[in-house]
């Protein structure tokens, strides 16, 4: 997603440095290539080829050791076949708009509520802090919070619930991942939104207030607006890492290093068990996997870069 | 600076450091065969360097070192060891002796054809103990139900300590002191529990791979060894018809509709329930050997560790026992696979190998060395018992997806057991037409 700072000489992709042409414009141009090639060099090497790999894998069976044998689109029709990777498609889906979307409805009402509150910086660290805590964390102290006897449900008995929910229930087990996802994830985007927000002028809203604008008013159309750019900006970002969400599940479902129920699934698992969870070393299967899963987040992530596409305000 | 060959020069220094570091990162090798003619061996173990066994190992390991002049190098690599291996196998960084339990050996190693056959190490005298061989003092029946995975190597793997799975109890409980040996036994002891306020088994919801043993010990007593295999490996899914699984699946199903199952085990994450059995708050407990050790810390005062065998349904059928193996193998392309043989040969030594029961407290692959107090009744079991593999040892991805998502269910008291056979056949079905 970056982009070099520099661009070539503003506006001009090719051609010669020009007569008229200033030193620094000159220097600049030349700078442009060496400075840009190192990044560009681990790119490919540690992006590109690893793609192009995996694609070439998953046109094989390959046990990670022996040579490969040409399979074609099998891979991807046992893919296509297999409930599994269906339904581990259906989480991934559910965890970047479910969560995505109330995760952003949470982030846009702290901002609006932090905007004008006191001790707004003590309290947007405290919201980031969740950020900060390994997944591991949540697993286990999940585990201890909400089981049968924990203090969840003495603390519900105490006041008079007799029949608790059944929280680790692997029903629940999902919607719980799903919950500490929004929980962590709503203090990273409030951050970032915030830092957004901080930019606008404070007459914009009192202008906007002068003309009888409520808050939800001046959010639609001051912070909307003028913080957009972050906003889909943070869109994207989250779009990827929903994609990538792994470690959560395999911490929250998997006891004693056991694979988590194939209900929790997410794409990124399923990659993870084909090739090393089960007996069956399936790394073509897992290089499929891992295709889909780029195509789902590449075709994700245009999508949405478009539906956000907006002019840009200048403040 | 603005001169073009000052950045030339910085361009070339930045591509040239950038290679150097990935020449550096992506080729280092640890040399396998050091060039002064001294022997050496490479060794990963399974083992962190902090826990028991490989204290055990690490005095062997010197020993040998002292005693044949063979200088020892070992990597204490954790349970993931064999991941480290199948890289290394591909960038030719093999270490010459590893260890692991069969089922992660035997699909990362003996399925792809990478492990040495160790038949020659059967029939070695044992250092120590000359009268003996390996194949003397450890039971063939180890070597017998090890899986080929599809492999060509029978003899792939020598262990040095197992682990069985067996129904734990507290010999002290004043409900049912007397442990059972039929199904309708074990019944009755449950009544009792449930008469006496208590939960009868304890298990954890989300420990499907511990639950399943329920069902597979079931099935082994209702349909015979080898049976449970046959049911996950039919692709037309026939074989889940048989009369003998609806009733495994009922048998499953009453320990559930009776509340014999402990209360909230549907809504717990292992091992909370498994701590709760050791506090007395349920009767019995089915799980492998290591229980004793995991749960000692929460053991209720004066409780007295037993086990017995999981009980017969009928009068003819089949008591063997679950036995998970742990062991060494030798990868085909390592260097110094003599040497590494001469290890395990070593190693199975008695005094040696006692280690593992006095100090790591788990049973030694040799029956003549003495069980850990908390294990005598395990140990009896497995010496009296034919022995079989879990889930008869078919693949874990088969388990995990064609398996495990119904068996929760069934498990969980969300579907009858008549509900159970028909998905759990869809499943089946549905895995091995993926699989094409």
């Amino acid at each position: 997603m970056a982009t070099p700072v520099i661009s070539p000489a503003r506006g001009r992709s090719t051609g010669r440095p020009r007569a008229g042409m200033s030193a620094i414009e000159r220097s600049r141009r030349r700078l442009y290539w060496p400075m840009l090639l190192p990044a560009l060099l681990l790119m490919v090497l540690f992006y590109i080829v690893p793609i192009l790999y995996a694609g070439w894998l998953s046109l094989h069976t390959w046990d990670g050791i022996n040579e490969l044998k040409w399979r074609g689109a099998d891979n991807y029709i046992q893919l296509a076949k297999d409930p599994i990777f269906i339904g581990s498609i259906v989480n991934t889906l559910k965890i970047l708009f479910v969560v995505g979307i109330v995760t952003f409805v949470f982030a846009f009402a702290l901002t609006m509520i932090l905007r004008d509150m006191m001790g707004r910086k003590f309290v947007r660290s405290v919201l980031f802090f969740p950020t900060l805590i390994n997944a591991m964390v949540f697993g286990i102290f999940a585990g201890f919070l909400f089981s049968p006897a924990g203090p969840i449900n003495k603390l519900l008995a105490f006041v008079g619930v007799q029949d608790p929910p059944k929280w680790l229930a692997q029903d629940n087990l999902f919607n719980l991942i799903m919950i500490v996802m929004i929980w962590s994830a709503t203090g990273y985007f409030t951050t970032i939104i915030m830092s957004a927000v901080d930019q606008i002028p404070a007459y914009y809203y009192e202008a906007a207030g002068l003309d009888g604008a409520g808050p939800w008013a001046k959010f639609r159309h001051v912070t909307l607006p003028l913080a957009w750019d972050v906003i889909s900006v943070c869109a994207v970002l989250w779009t990827m890492s929903s994609v990538k969400v792994f470690e959560l599940i395999l911490v929250f479902g998997g006891s004693t290093a056991q694979a988590p129920p194939a209900s929790t699934w997410s794409t990124a698992l399923y990659v993870y068990q084909a090739a090393f969870g089960g007996g069956s070393r399936e790394f073509g299967v897992s290089a499929a996997a891992a295709i889909v899963s780029l195509a789902l987040v590449t075709v994700l992530t245009i999508g949405l870069r478009r539906m956000l596409r907006r002019e840009a305000i200048e403040i | 600076m603005t001169h073009p060959n000052a950045w030339l020069k910085i361009a070339t220094g930045a591509i040239l450091a950038t290679s150097v570091a990935f020449a550096a990162s992506g080729c280092t090798t640890t040399s396998a065969s050091p060039d002064d003619g001294a022997k050496s061996l490479t060794y990963w173990s399974m083992w962190t360097e902090t826990e028991p066994q490989a204290a055990v190992l690490k005095t062997s390991l010197e020993s040998f070192e002292k005693d044949t002049g063979i200088k020892v190098d070992v990597q204490w690599q954790g349970r993931k060891v064999l991941e480290k291996v199948t890289t290394g196998l591909l960038s030719g960084d093999v270490p010459d002796l590893v260890d692991q339990a069969y089922d992660k050996i035997g699909p990362a190693l003996a399925a792809t054809n990478q492990a040495a056959d160790l038949s020659s190490v059967l029939s070695t005298k044992i250092p120590g103990e000359e009268e003996h061989t390996v194949a003397d003092v450890i039971p063939s029946k180890y070597f017998d139900i090890l899986p080929s995975y599809g492999g060509e190597v029978k003899n792939y793997m020598v262990p040095y300590s197992v682990s069985n799975v067996s129904v734990f109890y507290n010999k002290a409980n004043a409900v049912a002191p007397k442990a059972p040996t039929t199904w309708d036994e074990l019944l009755a002891n449950c009544q009792k529990a449930v008469d006496a306020k208590m939960g009868c088994i304890a298990a954890d919801g989300d420990a499907t791979w511990a639950n399943s043993y329920w069902f597979d010990y079931l099935i082994n007593r209702n349909m015979g060894d080898g049976a449970f295999q046959k049911l996950m490996e039919d692709k037309t899914g026939a074989a889940w018809d048989d009369a003998a699984v609806l009733k495994s699946a009922q048998q499953i199903q009453e320990l559930v509709t009776k509340g014999y199952i402990i209360k909230g085990y549907d809504a717990s994450k292992y091992p909370e329930q498994q701590n709760a059995w050791a506090a007395n708050k349920a009767l019995y407990f089915l799980m492998g050997s290591w229980a004793p050790a995991e749960t000692a810390k929460y053991a209720a005062e004066g409780f007295d560790y037993g086990a017995f065998n999981f009980p017969s349904t009928a009068t003819n059928a089949s008591t063997a026992n679950d036995t998970l193996l742990f062991g060494f193998t030798v990868p085909k392309k390592a260097a110094h696979q003599d040497e590494a043989k001469q290890f395990i040969a070593y190693f199975s030594n008695k005094d040696r190998m006692s280690g593992i029961s006095t100090d790591a407290n788990n049973l030694a692959a040799r029956p003549d060395v003495d069980a850990p107090k908390q294990l005598a009744d395990v140990a009896a079991i497995l010496a009296d018992n034919e022995t079989r593999l879990p889930t008869d040892g078919v693949s874990s991805d088969v388990i995990d997806k064609g398996f495990n998502p119904t068996f929760d269910k069934l498990f969980l008291g969300k579907v009858s057991a008549e509900e159970y056979v028909k998905e759990a056949k869809a499943a089946t079905i549905a895995y091995w037409n993926a699989k094409g």
